[in-house]
């Protein structure tokens, strides 16, 4: 590839169609050697990519006309380490004493781990890193534990790792909350397996009892029975025990108050029977019952953690490697995890500050996760910024003022989790009716065995034992909330966050949808969408040079869409704000001037037309635009499609907001596309709209919208105020978890009738059978924990039919 | 029929020794992670070839 000053043809996999890319490629086509997708120097002239993973990216990313990712990423050099390696903290002999229980062994956790290949390949580490002796991968936990070899770096492992793919981040091996959790697991299984041998061997001897063994067989089978019993009412219904008794002491009743009744029940009348030679003895029955009952519960215990594991939202946001300044004052690499109050870090341009802090340095950020506001601020010495800011100078410096995960956004996103599940309306009803269900249950046993106390009291301890056991408010107080939380996490994954599950149920009623056009529909932000004269590479290296380190949207705009070209970006001198607007300054000893082509006010309304100017002849012209937001089109399609009748509500220009509505495809003259409207009057009409709207708008300047709305989607704007008006909040600029909420909420509501409808037949069935004798206890016990276990199946299915638990662990 | 009375205390002790040892295994953390085994059988263990030398 030779460097020649005229243009050439690019002969690589197609880019998109836009005449703005083509003429951006054929820049590239002249730039020196770089790969194309990373920057990184490329071996050999002939090539335009430095490695096979590079060329893959770039041809898939063209091939799906993703190309805009050069143009939106971050392409701003990242700030220059001391150290060129990112992770030459893991051998930090603190950071070893720190993480590793024994120094030779570090967990990281890795993204995109999810399948049987990257187990594989990871525990294949030793043989392509010599530092590590040996790894295993825990794919539910995406963690790799590595081995250090003897005079090994963790360093070097940590590159390996990040170089095959698996971007590592190092964690500490074993947290007080992650060794009582496993604990706690053994403990289950002990109890499981005590149960499990139990039972088996007592079933044992029941057949032979049942089949009708008498005289001495009988009566020591009976006690051997009792005996195996014993290990098993002590410490394998421990659980039960606890938790009816926390229950009671709080004047409430669970579903595990009639089992525990049932237990003790059965326990007494069989060891009464056992002494005095009665007939049936039930601990058959208990033990089936205690096992099966806890076989399901820790069962869905693990399957909880699967897909409800630990909140990572706080996590995946602001934890990244930052470089940290250690006692000495030199500036180490360092894991965001590790950061405490009073850490002095400095945070490079593109990401995310991870803890609330002072400024030292003065830079740039842009605070939208916490206020809305996509704008450049600048941060001077002295002034606070908080968890969550994303740095847009080259670098930021600030003094921690709390430990990671402590930060106001951190708390912000834990809080709206667990709110919402604060009693829902939901729950609440269902509690109430868990109640009113155990008493009514154990009202009508008490009436049996009164019925039967005269003539045959065994019989009627037989059936009210029958009854206990075989009845289960589970739906209510297992199925209901599980179901309600899967779907909270599952609207999470998909970019929501729900803050009161009770938005499930009123969506279903959703007749009107109602946008805010600014900031809802559109991005807020403005982006290069044409330019021409691309290929005047004297004027991309000017406008570059005037526009470098100018914070209007606009310079950021076109600094972002012309620095992905790697140019070098000359000094500019003299440069000078223009009266009619614009910018003008020297640039290589010219005087280049960047105009505005059109006043801003002007009907062309969503954009601008900027003109590069030298020696008063147009040499670049770049236009401007606020874009839609992905999924903005397919979303207002989806409402229509669904029956629901799409409004834009927008205090902006008529024409703009025309623009917009036939950029969606909807008609500006249907009456339903208003402008120039004031938040009064969008409230208005939100009210007028009647019950079963949904607003989707900006939390700040939509509040009373939202607010008046049955549902409020607050999108855009800052979390924690934006949620205080409305239902639901959109993290990310997709507005296809909007559609992604309908359907987890038909998906939820549908599973709950579905459980409720079993659970009410079952009860019914079973219990008239028990009652009627016609049911024993030990069919009891095997009949309700198999129901309870369906309920919980049918939950967990209708939650998250889509997604497999590898999915849903990214 | 009175081996019965020899064979049945055999039998659970037998039983025994199996939960014996299942609790011993559930401690020494074999039961931890239930996923990732189930994928590892499945791969093979020789060695990658070196490429180059």
């Amino acid at each position: 590839m030779t460097r020649e000053g005229h243009a050439r043809k690019y002969t690589g996999p197609s880019v998109g169609t836009s005449r703005a890319k083509s003429c951006f490629v054929e820049i590239l086509a002249r730039a020196p050697t770089t790969c194309l997708h990373c920057g990184e120097t490329v071996p050999s002239d002939a090539k335009r990519f430095c490695c096979a993973g590079c060329e893959f990216v770039f041809s898939l990313l063209s091939r799906s006309g993703l190309d805009g990712y050069y143009q939106i990423r971050d392409s701003k050099p990242k700030a220059v380490s001391p150290s060129a390696d990112p992770f030459a903290y893991c051998d930090d002999l603190e950071f070893i004493q720190a993480l590793s229980g024994d120094g030779r062994t570090l967990d990281f956790f890795l993204e995109g781990v999810d399948c049987t290949a990257c187990v594989w390949l990871l525990e294949k580490l030793p043989e392509l890193c010599t530092d590590a002796e040996q790894a295993r991968l825990r794919l539910g936990t995406s963690r790799l534990r590595v081995r250090r070899a003897p005079g090994g770096s963790f360093a070097k492992i940590a590159q390996t790792l990040d170089r095959l793919g698996h971007r590592p981040r190092p964690v500490p091996t074993e947290t007080e909350a992650t060794r009582a959790e496993l604990a706690a697991d053994r403990k289950d299984l002990v109890r499981l397996g005590v149960a499990a041998f139990a039972t088996g061997n007592i079933m044992l001897l029941a057949v032979s009892l049942y089949a009708g063994a008498d005289g001495v067989w009988a009566e020591k089978f009976r006690w051997i029975s009792a005996a195996l019993a014993v290990p098993v009412l002590s410490l394998s219904a421990m659980p039960f025990y606890r938790s009816a008794w926390a229950a009671l002491r709080n004047g409430r009743l669970n579903i595990d108050v009639p089992i525990v009744l049932a237990v003790v029940v059965g326990a007494g009348v069989s060891i009464h029977g056992l002494w005095s030679d009665a007939e049936t003895l039930y601990f058959d029955s208990l033990a089936m019952l205690i096992l099966l009952l806890l076989a399901s519960r820790t069962w869905l215990k693990r399957l909880r953690r699967t897909y409800l594991d630990a909140s990572d939202v706080d996590r995946q946001l602001l934890a990244g490697t930052i470089l940290k300044q250690d006692s000495t004052g030199a500036w180490k690499g360092a894991s965001s995890l590790s950061l405490r109050a009073g850490d002095t870090l400095s945070v490079p341009a593109g990401q995310f500050v991870p803890v609330d802090g002072v400024v030292i340095e003065s830079g740039i950020v842009q605070n939208a996760a916490l206020t809305g506001e996509s704008t450049a601020e600048s941060r001077s010495v002295g002034d606070p910024v908080g968890a969550g800011a994303k740095v847009l100078s080259q670098n930021l410096v600030l003094k921690a003022a709390t430990d990671f995960g402590h930060s106001r956004l951190s708390k912000i996103l834990r809080e709206a989790e667990r709110d919402a599940l604060h009693k829902p309306r939901w729950i609440q009803f269902s509690d109430r009716v868990a109640q009113a269900f155990v008493i009514a249950v154990m009202l009508i046993a008490a009436a049996t065995f009164a019925a039967f106390a005269a003539t045959d009291p065994s019989e009627g301890a037989r059936r009210a034992l029958a009854l206990i056991i075989v009845t289960c408010p589970c739906v209510f107080g297992m199925a209901i909330p599980l179901s309600f939380s899967l779907a909270i996490r599952e609207a999470a994954r998909r970019g929501i966050v729900v803050k009161n599950a009770d938005l499930f149920e009123r969506l279903e009623n959703v007749k009107a949808a109602i946008f805010d056009k600014t900031g809802t529909l559109t991005e807020g932000e403005m982006r290069v969408t044409e330019a021409t004269g691309l290929d005047d590479l004297e004027a991309v290296e000017a406008v570059l040079a005037l526009e470098d380190g100018q914070a209007h949207p606009i310079a950021r705009a076109i600094r972002e869409f012309l620095s992905a070209s790697r140019l070098k970006v000359p000094t500019a001198l003299d440069v000078r704000p223009l009266v009619e607007g614009g910018i003008k300054g020297r640039v290589n000893g010219k005087i280049w001037c960047l105009v505005p082509a059109m006043a801003p006010n002007s009907e062309e309304g969503l954009f601008s037309r900027v003109h590069v100017l030298c020696d008063g002849r147009v040499r670049m012209e770049i236009l401007v635009q606020d874009r839609l937001k992905p999924g903005a089109r397919a979303a207002v399609r989806w409402f229509g499609d669904n029956g629901l009748t799409v409004y834009i509500l927008s205090g902006d220009h008529p024409s703009t907001v025309a623009l917009c509505a036939r950029q969606l495809g909807l008609d500006e003259k249907s009456g339903t596309v208003m402008a120039r409207l004031s938040p009064e009057q969008k409230t208005r009409i939100v009210r007028r709209l009647g019950p079963g709207t949904l607003m989707i708008g900006d939390g700040a300047n939509d509040a009373p919208a939202l607010a008046a709305a049955s549902c409020g989607i607050a999108v855009h704007g800052a979390m924690d105020v934006s949620l205080k008006v409305s239902d639901a909040y959109v993290m990310g600029k997709s507005l296809d978890s909007i559609r992604a909420l309908f359907e987890v909420a038909l998906r939820t509501r549908r599973a709950i009738r579905r459980n409720l409808a079993f659970s009410a037949t079952f009860n019914v069935l079973a219990g008239g059978l028990a009652v009627a004798g016609l049911m024993t206890p030990l069919w009891a016990a095997v009949l309700m924990p198999l129901s309870s276990v369906s309920v919980l199946v049918s939950a967990l299915a209708g939650a998250s039919s889509s997604s497999s638990p590898a999915e849903g662990r990214r | 029929m009175n081996v019965i009375w020899f064979l049945m205390p055999v039998a659970l002790m037998l039983g025994f020794g199996f939960l014996m040892a299942f609790i011993a295994s559930a401690r020494s953390g074999q039961y931890d992670d239930l996923e990732t085994p189930a994928h590892r059988i499945l791969l093979d263990d020789h060695r990658i070839e070196r490429k180059e030398k």
